[in-house]
């Protein structure tokens, strides 16, 4: 079921407004409210070299993809959430068994993830109060 | 690249475009550039299949969302069918302790509550 620490498909919205069921792309679901949920993006598109990764996002090694069921390295961007309804036109697994979870973050990564959202929120605010981004 | 030339910039001036033809709700931007930097600029925008100006507009945006990225901004995408939707109340785990469920509906209330990124 989709729940907090749960990977799961999404057709995450376009960058282009209106905003419109995009790629599809394995996200991690931060909350459920029905009927919302709160996603963060994954993608394995290559990291370039020599570039610092900003806070929030987190790699995840072959190793470690693969105990999250999945076949390859990605990274975790908490910095880019979609808040999208809980409906098929977004995640198209919702009515498959168990709504296509593919993974469940197990508890200590769920706190980790849920530790770096609090300081990220805490800088995303600093920064919207500093520099009017 | 960019920051150079436009550290090199003598004058912009803006106003707001009404006229047909111009993007509606944009404001203009008169950019002035030494001769030199405007043909590399055009060799650039051409390389990428662009106009000058859109590589330009291009630019300065990648330049905001580089900043803003590194600044800890949280990008959040809101399509409109879900701006109208009220959040219900946060779902739970089992394994979740009462003191940690107060603490992340606290949070989600501050996360929910961020507008869509422009």
């Amino acid at each position: 079921m989709i729940a907090e620490g749960a990977f799961f498909r999404v057709l995450f919205p376009t960058t282009e407004k209106p905003r419109v069921p995009g790629l599809s792309h394995i996200c991690y679901c931060l909350a459920v409210r029905p009927p919302l949920v709160l996603v963060a993006y994954t993608t394995t598109a290559a990291w370039p070299p020599g570039t610092p990764l900003p806070f929030g996002v987190r790699l995840f090694a072959k190793e470690e993809a693969a105990a999250l069921n999945q076949a390859r390295a990605f990274r975790l961007h908490l910095n880019r959430q979609a808040r999208i309804p809980l409906t098929e036109r977004w995640i198209p697994d919702l009515a498959a068994p168990g709504q296509g979870v593919i993974a469940l973050a197990p508890a200590r990564l769920r706190q980790e993830i849920y530790e770096t959202t609090v300081e990220l929120l805490r800088r995303h605010e600093q920064s919207v109060e500093r520099l009017g981004l | 690249m960019l920051m150079d030339v436009m550290a090199k910039t003598r004058k912009t001036s803006q106003r707001a475009t009404g006229s047909p033809g111009r993007s509606p709700g944009k404001v203009a931007l008169t950019l002035r550039l030494d001769p030199e930097k405007f043909r590399k600029l055009e060799l650039l925008a051409r390389a990428e299949n662009r106009t000058p100006t859109n590589y330009v507009e291009t630019a300065v945006l990648r330049d905001m969302a580089a900043k803003e990225e590194a600044a800890g901004v949280i990008a959040m995408f809101v399509p409109d069918e879900a701006g109208g939707l009220r959040p219900g109340v946060l779902s739970r785990s089992e394994d979740e302790s009462d003191e940690r469920y107060a603490e992340r509906s606290a949070l989600m209330d501050r996360l929910f509550a961020i507008p869509d990124a422009e």
